[in-house]
Order: C-alpha cells, then structure tokens, then sequence
C-alpha cells in the first residue's frame, strides 16, 4: 500500500501541500482531480519517493520513502505530465527498453512487447519519439513505466493529449494492472475517467477536499471546482428541472435505468 | 467574403504518405467550424495550410480572394503548446508584438493590446508579468490574446482546451463564444469537441487525411470521428425504451429533451 500521512511541502515560500493524507491498496485504482495547481504534480512525485515531505511521511509497503527512496522509485511507477520530460532514446523500442536493462531484468523484449501491447502502440515500435504527436508520445510515456512492471503505478494527467481511441487503451492498461493486484493512481481532469475509479479524490489548494467512491466524491465536492461525469450533470439537471431523480448517476446504466422503469 | 480550400493535399517531407489529400471547404464569414479527427488524422495540418503557415504540395487556399501570404492581417493562429510560443519579457509586449510588428502607432498598440487582455479575461495586473512564470491555462490565454491583438478576421485555435483543467476549459468556450458573438470567424482543431457541439455551426470530420464528413454537428458525423458519449448513448436507449427525445450533445440539452418528452 502506498500510505501519504498528513504531508506538506512547499517550494520555498510557496505551501503546495497541506497536510494531505490518502492511500493507494494493491489492486485499488485511485483518481485524483483538482484544478491547476492544487499540488496534484507535486503529490505524484511525494507518492514515488521523488520529493521527501517537509513534514508528514509517505510509506510504500509499509517503508517510509525518507528512509529509503530508492526503494520507493522501484516499486512505484511514474508517469510524468509532459512526456517529453521522460524519453531517454530516439527510436520507441529502445526507450521501453532501456529502464528494464537498467535493473538487469533477464525478459526485456517480452516487457517490451507487452508494454507495447498493453498502449495499443506495437505499430510505432520502430518510429522516431521525434516523430511523434503529444498524444502518441503520452502512451510511450506510459508504455515505458509499463515495462518496469512496477508494483504500484502513478499517472499523472495521462490521456489529457489522448482520443478516444487512446484513452481506451490506457482505461484498459489500469484494468489489467489492477486486476494483477497492482495499485493504480491516475491524476485526472476527465470525469470519465474518474467515474470508472474505485475512489476519488479531490483537491484544491494543497489539500484534499472530497474524497470516497465516485458518486460519494462527486456529490461532497464544491461545485464548480472540478469537471462532472456526463450522467452526474444529467441527474443534476433534471433534479434542477422539478423531475425527482433517487441517486446521482454515473453511468448510462444507472440513467436508463431510472428513467426507462 | 469566404475562407476556400480546393483540392488541398499536403505531404511532409520525408514522409510516406500524404498527411491531408484532397481536402476542399469554404468557411463563411462569422462561422464557428470545429475540425475534429483522431490522432493523426491531420486536423493540426489542415489547419496550418488553411491559414497559410504552411504551403499545400497541391490545391490552393484563399482568404478573401487573396492567397494566405498576402492575408496575414486576416489571420490570427494560437498553436497547441503555448509555452514553446511565448518568448517575450512580459505579457504586455507579447500580446503587443503583432500589432507592433505591422508597424501601427504606439497608442493603437497599446490599446488593441489592452483590449486582448480584457477580451481573454486576463487581469490587467498580469500586464507586466513573465508569460512563461504564467499556469498552463493562462499561458493558453495569452497565446490566443497574442493571436486576437491585430483583430484578424480568421481565429485558427489548435487544440485551445487540451491539458486545460475544468475552469480553464469553461473560460476557453465562454470566449470562444464571445469571439464568434462578436463576429470573428473561428476555425477550432479539436480532438475532444464535445463541449463546443452546442455552439459550433459546423463540424469537418477528418480520417486518414481525408474529409469525411462537412456539416452541422450529428451523431452520425461524430461517429465517423470515433467519438462517443455517454449523452449520446443514453439518448439513443431511451428512444429505444419508448422517451421520444431528441439528438443531444451535452447532459443539459438531453435534461431539458427528457423534461418535455415525459409531459
Ligand atoms: N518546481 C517548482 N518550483 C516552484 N513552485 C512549484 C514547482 N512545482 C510546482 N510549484 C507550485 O506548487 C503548486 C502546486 O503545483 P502542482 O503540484 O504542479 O499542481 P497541479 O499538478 O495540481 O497543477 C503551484 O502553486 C505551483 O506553482
Ligand atoms: N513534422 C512532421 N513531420 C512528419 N510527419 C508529420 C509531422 N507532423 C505531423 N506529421 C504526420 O502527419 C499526420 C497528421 O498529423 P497532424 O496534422 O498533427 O494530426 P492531428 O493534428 O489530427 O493529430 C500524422 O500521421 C503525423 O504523424
Ligand atoms: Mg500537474
Ligand atoms: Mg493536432
């Protein structure tokens, strides 16, 4: 489990995390939504043992990241906002390549294989990261942190670039990851994504301001702060419109249901 | 007056295949056209021939009659990464590089410079900040308030609301809205269309390169663009449940369909 236990930090003068406190279970996917600058970016790299707290701790199974970050950086996964913070090579195969030559993993062309696999990416194997548009370079990102097969993976903002072909794939990447019992962290300003999380988490302003199972999140948080799912704004604005409505919505299943009896 | 394309392909150099082939539109003065496509399709290419920042290899493009080399004071072009764009010392002089740059007076840069600020809804107190110690989002406004400073006739936005969070987002459509009230053509590249369906007036679908579909808004022309929601799915169950409600984009369109189709 990934435990973040009370942490601040700032940079300098300014206080991006306030006493922030959330975990990450083997097998759970957690969203985390928020607007710009809420300290998102900044929790990601605490989670992965990149930034030590200034206070509060952060353990990954059990170990704080201060008394061994390294550790930390090998179990937890991380997927950069900007892609182009994370290419080491020029051609995909060799990037994907190159983290699990690193910890001397004996299978790289089979990592490799399922990394590509997983982003539904094995067609650009052989291009140039160069080449490459903003949204397929995010799943070469993802691919790439994919093939350390890490125990717990982090994501921040990861089909913000994607079409819906892309954001399929990497919905289908955290199902598989989950479903081996990995834990799943993906930072997101896409409801949808979200919606499909075993738990939510918002926050603004350095701290975390609603949190629980979707429907639960959504319901808690302050309006205006973040995006909706579809059907949540539709049972929101039938109940605006006089038409009773038993639960908030999240998926087109629970509308047709209601409305279909 | 009228944007035209005819027959427009365009192949990058070095590459195998042409990015945009055959492509043929005309945008009217005061239409809000959202170019939607995959990744890849070529909406970012089409675009940039359109407004003339890159030569087609075939066809031709006009703006006003005039070919796009002769029509830059029409044409305004906000790219999609705004911080590889921005490269001056203050907000105020980035904002102001175009109109100085076609060599207006000092009191008419400063006041279409000014009029940019208030039209993005950038405070004015941001006037003398660095544009690249700016967020994400109001780095995006800044690139557009560079691309409106000399009023051009022709808007062209590339991807205005990626990687935006959800105010960033509501802001980008509000003045998208505005700029169209205010009778600007706008021309948006967009994989994610979905919050402009309501607004737009057309919809050019691009796969492969190619035109697929030019027209207003449908699910079909959506479709053909491989995209999807959950307002459009459930509008399709319950007409099929027997609610007679109409096609709708957004969950409040589809709220106010159900409202009438259960009086
Ligand atoms: N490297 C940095 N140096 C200084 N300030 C930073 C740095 N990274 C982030 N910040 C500031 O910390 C706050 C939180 O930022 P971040 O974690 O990136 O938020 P988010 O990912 O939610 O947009 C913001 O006010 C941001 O400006
Ligand atoms: N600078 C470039 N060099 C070579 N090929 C490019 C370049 N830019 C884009 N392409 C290719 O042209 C096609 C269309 O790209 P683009 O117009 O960026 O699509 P979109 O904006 O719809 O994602 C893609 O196959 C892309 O790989
Ligand atoms: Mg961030
Ligand atoms: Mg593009």
């Amino acid at each position: 489990m990934i435990e973040v236990r009370h942490v601040s930090l700032s940079y300098g003068k300014t206080p991006a995390l306030k006493d922030v406190s959330l975990c990450v279970r083997p097998g759970e996917f957690v969203a985390i939504m928020g607007p710009g600058a809420s300290g998102k970016s900044t929790l990601a790299r605490v989670m992965d043992g990149l930034y030590l707290p200034d206070a509060g701790d952060c353990l990954v199974d059990g170990v704080s990241t201060r008394a061994d970050p390294m550790r930390a950086r090998r179990l937890v996964g991380l997927v950069l906002q900007e892609p182009d913070d994370q290419a080491v090579a020029r051609r995909v195969a060799d990037d994907l390549a190159f983290g699990p030559r690193n910890i001397g993993a004996a299978d790289i062309p089979e990592r490799v294989a399922e990394a590509l696999l997983q982003t539904g990416i094995a067609h650009l194997a052989d291009r140039d990261i160069g080449s490459l548009s903003g949204g397929q370079k995010q799943l070469v990102a993802i691919a790439g942190v994919l093939a350390m097969r890490p125990a717990y993976l982090v994501m921040d903002e990861p089909t913000s670039l994607l079409d819906s072909d892309g954001k399929r794939a990497v919905m289908d990447a955290v199902a598989t990851q989950k479903h081996a019992g990995r834990g799943v962290a993906v930072i997101t300003q896409d409801p949808s994504v979200a919606a499909r999380a075993d738990r939510v988490v918002v926050m603004s302003r350095g701290s975390v301001v609603a949190q629980g199972p979707p429907a639960e999140a959504f319901a808690k948080v302050p309006p205006g702060l973040i995006g909706l799912p579809e059907m949540t704004r539709l049972s929101n604005g039938l109940r605006d419109r006089g038409i009773a409505v038993k639960r908030l919505w999240l998926t087109v299943d629970d509308a047709a249901e209601e409305l279909c009896r | 007056m009228s944007l035209k394309a005819e027959d427009v392909s365009y192949r990058y150099p070095g590459a195998g295949g042409p990015a945009i082939s055959s492509a043929s539109l005309e945008i009217g003065k005061g239409e809000l056209v959202v170019v939607c496509g995959k990744n890849g399709s070529g909406k970012s290419t089409l675009i940039r021939c359109l407004a003339g920042l890159i030569k087609p290899s075939q066809g031709r493009v006009s703006i006003d009659g005039q070919a796009p080399e002769k029509a830059r004071r029409a044409i305004g072009f906000a790219v999609q990464f705004p911080e590889r764009a921005l490269f001056e010392r203050t907000v105020c002089d980035e904002v102001a590089f175009g109109p100085r740059n076609m060599g207006l007076p000092p009191d008419e840069v400063d006041r279409l410079t000014g009029q940019a600020i208030d039209a993005v809804g950038i405070s004015r107190d941001l006037m003398s900040v660095a544009p690249r110690s700016l967020s994400y989002g109001r780095k995006r406004l800044v690139a557009i308030a560079c691309a409106i400073a000399h009023r051009p006739g022709y808007l062209f936005l590339d991807e205005p609301a990626a990687g935006l969070d959800y105010e960033g987002r509501t802001r980008i459509t509000g003045l998208i809205k505005s700029l169209k009230a205010a009778g600007m053509t706008v021309i948006v590249a967009s994989h994610d269309p979905l919050d402009l369906l309501d607004i737009c007036d057309r919809l050019v679908v691009l796969d492969g390169g190619r035109v697929v579909a030019d027209g207003p808004p449908s699910v079909e022309s959506l479709g053909r663009a491989g995209i999807t929601s959950d307002t459009i799915e459930l509008a399709r169950r319950l007409q099929s449940c027997g609610i007679n409600v109409r096609e709708a984009f957004s969950p409040e369109a589809l709220a106010d369909s159900i409202v009438e189709a259960l009086k």
